[in-house]
């Protein structure tokens, strides 16, 4: 007999039941076969069933999560789109494929982007947009260019034609597995601010170049008027220390040389002492100082002055005081200084004198005259430099306009007070206290 | 006695300091330049000099640095019109011996110039 050729599947189920393949099987083979055929058919469908709900079920959830992550992209799109429009500066995203993301309307409104242009999402076409309206569109064009390319951060700061200054900021975007897929821009109008820091940088250098300029002005000054101060002090010094004798006018004439050459002297040192005050260069020699003995000085200094002007100065009245702890020369300065002013703002047959008296802790010292006086509305101006008053025939007293101001300063250095009574018409009575010791 | 050499730019200074160091007995000449100064310095043999911070032709450091190539020793006083603070001390660090400043007194000028001319430079 010519043997079969079965299907492979059926010579495993005969094999399965013991029946030869080229034999017709037994009943009992037969019977066994089919049961297992009609086993297999019913399983297969069973199988079949389940692999359809499962199949149904699987499609329904898919819809389900395909309507849920929809609902939620645009939600997030919306929130996204909400938080590009609430920024202050422009803002647009940018694929490496030259396409527009997204932008928002700030950045249309710097950019004066035309609609179309927007619609087109064309990165491209957005820059060229925006390089109509700057100034130097070349450079920014390579610049944006290079941009686009780097990795890194990149700031660039873009000129409009109206005059405007944009700082445009862009940075690389990245996936949170590191992968780059884009580039973003945040651009700002940064004119105001850019103005507002050029006027504090202006006022800077001008305030610094004023400062130097006064600086260098003080030491030339210092040395241009020393250099002729130094001939008519030492030439007319000199005359005076010949052998041959001068008639007594050209004594005197000589001594007024010199004595107004020291003045002017001690004018140009004033102006410096008061610029170094100022500058908090200025040291005192603090040593005990006799009161007598100063005072006696200062109103010998000033007693030419107060002849002239036809005012009479006072012996001086010390109390229960005999020693100061200051620096001589400032002292001094200082007891001139109101002296001076207590002359000068004195009438003829006016009185000028001075009081020292213990007073706690501080010697006081009192300058007193039988002056005009200081209206009321004039005291606030007292220690303000170059700002002289006027005697009563609107002339100015003469002198620098320095001499209250350098002596409230020195006053004020010896951790002393200066303080002014006046009534016009009826006299000023300047008081300086300073520390014992 | 010394011989000095007076360099100073202004012509009135010049004069006093002469005839007050004269009166001295010392033996005095004057430059009026750093050229000047320099012909002098190469030519004649001085104790001391007095020497104008501002003289023409370049200030008195530029003549002080000449100086002080051949002669660490011989004092150079600072003859200055600046009185600005720090400008002793700078003087001094310059490579000048010690200073003096205008205007000054001409009673006590001599003996403050003779007393650089004692001490060792």
């Amino acid at each position: 007999m010519k043997p079969v050729n079965h299907h492979p599947l059926v010579s495993q189920l005969l094999r399965s039941v013991g029946a030869s393949e080229n034999a017709a099987p037994s009943m009992e083979a037969w019977r066994e076969l089919l049961a297992l055929m009609s086993e297999m058919h019913y399983k297969t469908d069973r199988d079949r069933d389940e692999l359809e709900t499962s199949i149904e079920n699987s499609a329904h959830k898919m819809q389900e999560l395909e309507r849920k992550v929809e609902t939620e992209r645009v939600e997030q799109d919306a929130i996204l789109r909400a938080t590009l429009e609430a920024a202050e500066g422009g803002i647009m995203l940018v694929d490496y494929e030259q396409n527009v993301i997204a932008v928002n309307r700030r950045f249309v409104e710097m950019g004066q982007i035309p609609d179309e242009v927007v619609a087109s999402r064309d990165r491209p076409a957005m820059i060229a947009a925006i390089l109509t309206k700057v100034k130097a569109p070349g450079a920014i064009a390579a610049r944006a260019a290079d941009h686009y390319k780097t990795d890194a951060t990149a700031r660039d700061e873009v000129e409009l034609l109206d005059g405007s200054l944009i700082d445009w900021f862009s940075a690389p975007v990245f996936t949170p597995d590191g992968i780059k897929v884009g580039r973003v821009a945040f651009v700002r109008d940064v004119t105001g601010e850019r103005h507002a820091q050029q006027q504090i940088e202006k006022a800077r250098l001008a305030a610094e170049a004023a400062s130097q300029a006064k600086s260098h002005f003080l030491a030339n000054m210092s040395h241009e008027l020393r250099t002729p101060l130094t001939a008519v002090i030492g030439l007319s010094d000199l005359l005076l220390l010949e052998r041959d004798p001068l008639v007594p006018r050209q004594r005197e004439y000589l001594n007024g040389i010199t004595s107004s050459g020291r003045h002017l002297l001690a004018l140009v040192n004033d102006i410096l002492d008061l610029a170094k005050i100022e500058a908090g260069k200025t040291e005192l020699k603090l040593e005990p100082i006799p009161i007598y003995d100063i005072v006696e000085q200062s109103l010998t200094t000033i007693a030419p002055l107060a002849e002239t002007r036809g005012v009479l100065l006072e012996p001086a009245t010390i109390v229960a005081v005999s020693e100061v702890r200051a620096d001589r020369v400032r002292l001094r300065q200082i007891l001139h200084n109101l002296l001076s002013n207590a002359v000068k703002f004195t009438d003829r047959g006016g009185r000028v004198s001075i009081r020292v008296r213990s007073d706690h802790d501080r010697v006081s010292i009192a300058v007193i005259d039988t002056g005009i006086g200081i209206a009321a509305r004039d005291l606030s101006r007292l220690y303000r430099s170059f700002e002289q008053l006027r005697l009563p025939s609107g002339d100015r007293p003469g002198g620098t306009g320095l001499g209250l101001v350098l002596t409230k300063r020195l006053v004020e250095m010896h951790g002393g007070t200066i303080d002014v009574e006046s009534q016009l018409g009826v006299g000023t009575t300047f008081t300086v206290r300073i520390p014992v010791g | 006695m010394a011989r000095i050499l007076v360099a100073e730019g202004d012509r009135w200074s010049r004069t006093i300091v002469f005839e007050l160091l004269m009166s001295r007995g010392h033996d005095v000449l004057c430059a009026t330049s750093v050229d000047d100064g320099r012909a002098q310095l190469d030519s004649v043999k001085f104790d001391a000099v007095l020497l104008d911070t501002s003289i023409p032709g370049g200030g008195g450091k530029t003549l002080l640095r000449e100086i002080r190539k051949y002669s660490l020793a011989i004092p150079v006083i600072a003859f200055t019109a600046s009185a600005m603070d720090g400008d002793r001390d700078r003087l001094l660090s310059d490579g000048f011996t010690g200073s003096i400043s205008k205007p000054f007194d001409v009673k006590s000028f001599g003996e403050a110039l003779e007393a650089y001319l004692l001490s060792p430079s």
